[in-house]
């Protein structure tokens, strides 16, 4: 959008009314600190590493959603996607014949995307909502997953070494390949959605679909990329997950769905208020995992997770809301 | 004139009951109501007719309290009326049935008239007690229609009924009706009209019918006012007046000419020709053609189908059937795209349609040339972006601070020069279609569209295709004109033979011989 490159040349040092749309890096900076300070383990590099390695599930199947949202659908089956994309990966390595991990994986990934044209048909051809025809395809997929496992963790001994290479290998030693995966992924989307023809026309679809059938664009051709665009990142997701467990649950999917939506909302508030983009969505994945990682690592109570994330998301929220109604501003500007 | 008919009224012992005075109502840049002064009469079918746009409706908004007037006093029965919000004006014993219905499609008729004034138990709505109430307003007004089934599978005309029964629930002493018979068919009008006409009579209310169709108004009318241009140019019983004098006068006056249109341009070849084609579920007879170099008006009443019939060309309406040819070639499933690609452009009647709100100015400016500057990647070059973009804006003298504002933040002229400048931007573009270019923008940038559309078709030799409800607007501008009634087009006037009286019987009752 264009305030992402915006150069805000003011001759206030800082402007204040401008700072809530930073609230988001502010946050994660503050959380950052106040860890480090309680923790002498949390800054070290390893760690910083390990948690990028966390936010990538969730950060992968987020950044997919960003891109349907920016087009004005939504998907729930991101987390049933990622699953069945794992399911068919290891029942394809789980077949004697077959033993290149690569194989599995794209076998994986392309059927993720079948879903992800599954969703087209029904959103785009025969104009069911996507909130409803997506939550339909969540729960038949989960089933399917179910039936594929047994609906039981699923592993199988056939699997090659290089299945968990994916989720617990590292590069140089040092750099786990899912965080490596996930860094790539959020440049590439950012470039994708915020600076490419295909990018802009996602958000003008989702902006005005009659102005942009005004001007030429297909609205159908453009929100199928972006519903194929979901089920790419969410399969990629599923895999790492997989691989780095070493086991498939049936599950495992439709249980980051609610996070990876947070990822997406939380990122809305940054830069663009009220505009999902690639940046912030990545930053808010990178949020949610500082401050699962940081309370386990402080010993902090089981609950005290999910307390740390709802308070996270109603105030950045209530942060832009308040920033739109102009109180803020005053407030902030007051001062 | 007037005033001996008020006092034969008197005479007739007809009681005024409501009475407005020298009421003006001003819009930022417009006058919509100029000091109108009007009597309607107990027991009597008072139409008000006007070309859209005359103020009927802005008066029946101020009639029931939506908008304050900015001079002049209302009286009703007597008492000076001053109301804030139209329940005041429901209290009062005025009641108005909309254009568009209001009705929930999954309550019943019951259930919809009584909304909002349910009788209720401890709370709890009492469900028998609403049927038999809505029951006696049915059968006192001796309407025979169902009012315990959900009004979604009634029929129109039966829906404009039950709001008519709702209307009636709150024992109303006056009726308004806004354009009541534009969404019946043409069987349900006819029955309507004369209901009308017999409860008017047999209640002793008085009834004021917004029309702007002319057949109808002399059916049902006892008595006519002409509104033109906010003003209400007589007031006359229906037997002293007649269809010829009411269409003389809906005609607004002259407005002088600011553009020049010299020669009538000769033929050239023809960009655009279109015959037969289906759409909304029926064909549509829309012969005509635009040739290179000259300006097109398409005239007709609102809902006379001119948008739809650009939309269906430029291939946003989806068309079953269609005979179009671009520059002599036919054209199958015409999409916005092909026909961008083509050199037709469409500039649609709602900004909405046109710019995304989410958008800034500059962003708005280049979705059009994505291809342009972007590489074979479709990696944007920002640099060319915001280069097209300032090109396009000063071209188009649009006034803006930063190329990166939002929008909305410019005024609705500027808005519409953004897309007029953004449509010509298009390197081989050949016709601009524009739909109702000049609506919701102030006297001097209507001004500049006259001026651009002739300079484009005189010096640029292209074609411009416009849709206005403005006739003094199409009569100053194009050099030829297509009359649309009924989703059809039935007349074609040449720029010598323009003649207003003539356009606007074409437009109000689709006369089609000579």
């Amino acid at each position: 959008m264009s305030e992402l490159n915006k150069k805000t040349k003011n001759k206030n040092i800082v402007n204040l009314a401008e700072l809530p749309r930073y609230f988001l890096l502010i946050a994660l900076f503050a959380i950052i600190a106040g860890f480090s300070m309680a923790s002498p383990y949390f800054l070290k590099l390893n760690n910083i590493l390990d948690i990028i390695r966390e936010a990538s599930i969730i950060g992968l199947m987020g950044l997919g959603l960003t891109a349907a949202v920016a087009a004005g659908e939504f998907d729930f089956s991101v987390g049933a996607t990622a699953t069945i994309a794992a399911v068919v990966a290891g029942k394809v390595l789980s077949l004697s014949s077959v033993n290149s991990t690569i194989i599995a994986f794209t076998v994986g990934i392309l059927a993720a995307v079948v879903v992800g044209l599954i969703n087209s048909f029904n959103v785009l051809k025969i104009g069911m909502p996507s909130f409803i025809a997506t939550l339909g395809m969540s729960t038949l997929l989960d089933g399917i997953s179910k039936y594929f496992t047994g609906g039981a963790v699923f592993y199988s001994v056939n699997w090659p070494k290089s299945f968990g290479l994916f989720g617990k290998g590292f590069v140089f030693k040092i750099i786990p390949i899912p965080a490596l995966v996930f860094i790539i992924a959020g440049i590439l989307s950012t470039i994708f959605l915020h600076r490419t023809t295909r990018g802009r026309y996602i958000f003008a679809v989702g902006n005005n679909p009659a102005a942009a059938a005004h001007v030429g664009i297909s609205c159908k051709k453009i929100k199928l990329l972006a519903f194929v665009f979901v089920s790419l990142l969410t399969a990629l997701a599923g895999i790492v997950e997989g691989s780095m467990l070493g086991s498939i649950s049936p599950l495992m999917g439709s249980a980051n769905l609610l996070r990876a939506i947070t990822t997406v909302m939380l990122g809305a508030t940054f830069l663009t208020p009220g505009i999902p983009n690639m940046p912030g969505t990545f930053i808010a994945a990178i949020l949610l995992a500082v401050v699962g990682n940081g309370l386990t690592m402080i010993g902090a109570s089981y609950f005290m997770k999910d307390v740390v994330t709802g308070i996270i998301l109603v105030v950045a929220v209530g942060v832009i809301a308040m920033m739109r109604k102009g109180k803020l501003g005053q407030m902030l500007t007051g001062l | 004139m007037s005033d001996s008919n008020y006092a034969k009224d008197k005479a007739q012992l007809k009681i005024p009951y409501l009475e407005v005075k020298n009421l003006t109502k001003v819009f930022p840049g417009v006058i919509a109501v100029d000091n109108v002064t009007l009597r309607i009469y107990s027991g009597e079918v008072h139409a008000i007719i006007g070309e859209n746009g005359a103020g009927k409706s802005t008066f029946c908004n101020m009639v029931t309290g939506v908008y304050k007037p900015t001079k002049g006093e209302i009286y009703c029965f007597g008492k000076k009326a001053d109301f804030s919000h139209p329940s005041e004006a429901l209290k009062a014993g005025i009641s108005m049935v909309y254009q568009e219905r209001n009705l929930i499609p999954f309550l019943t008729g019951a259930q919809n008239i009584c909304l909002g004034n349910e009788p209720n138990k401890f709370s709890i709505i009492d469900e028998d007690k609403v049927y038999s109430l809505a029951e006696k307003v049915r059968r006192l007004l001796g309407i025979d229609i169902p009012l315990n089934i959900p009004v979604e599978r009634l029929t129109v005309g039966v829906q404009q009924m039950i709001e008519i029964i709702r209307a009636f629930y709150y024992n109303p002493k006056i009726l308004l009706l806004d354009e009541p018979t534009a969404s019946l068919g043409e069987g349900e009008v006819e029955p309507f009209l004369n209901f009308i006409q017999q409860v008017t009579n047999e209640i002793n209310i008085s009834v004021i019918f917004i029309s702007h169709k002319i057949d109808e108004v002399f059916k049902i009318a006892d008595r006519i006012s002409v509104f033109t241009e906010g003003k209400n140019v007589f007031s006359k019983a229906k037997s002293e007046t007649n269809r010829n004098e009411c269409v003389k006068a809906m005609l607004k006056k002259e407005i002088k000419d600011v553009i020049q249109v010299n020669s009538i341009s000769k033929e050239k070849e023809p960009i655009l020709e279109v015959g037969q084609c289906e759409y909304d579920g029926r064909i549509h007879n829309l012969n005509f053609k635009v040739h290179r170099g000259e300006v097109v008006g398409m005239y007709g009443l609102v809902g006379s189908g001119r948008t739809e019939c650009v939309e269906a060309i430029y291939g946003i309406r989806p068309t079953q059937k269609s005979d179009i040819k671009l520059d002599g070639k036919k054209i199958v499933n015409q999409h916005p795209f092909n026909m961008l690609q083509k050199g037709v452009v469409l500039v649609p009647e709602y900004k909405s349609h046109a710019l995304f709100n989410g958008f800034s100015l500059k962003e708005n400016m280049s979705i059009l040339f994505m291809k342009n500057i972007s590489s074979s990647f479709g990696l944007i070059n920002k640099k060319e972006e915001k280069k097209l973009a300032y090109k396009l804006v000063d071209d188009g003298n649009v006034k803006y601070a930063n190329i990166e504002q939002g929008i909305n933040s410019l005024s609705g002229g500027n808005k519409q020069r953004a897309i007029i400048a953004r449509s010509l931007g298009l390197p081989e573009v050949n016709l601009i279609i524009m739909d109702e270019p000049t609506k919701g923008i102030d006297m001097g940038a209507k001004n500049e569209i006259y001026i651009l559309v002739r300079k484009l078709t005189e010096k640029d030799n292209k074609a411009v295709l416009v849709i206005s409800s403005e006739l003094p607007e199409l009569l100053n501008i194009s050099d030829r004109m297509y009359i649309f009634y009924n989703g059809n087009i039935v007349r074609e006037f040449k720029r010598d033979k323009f003649d207003r009286t003539r356009i606007l019987e074409c437009a109000l009752g689709g006369i089609k011989s000579e």
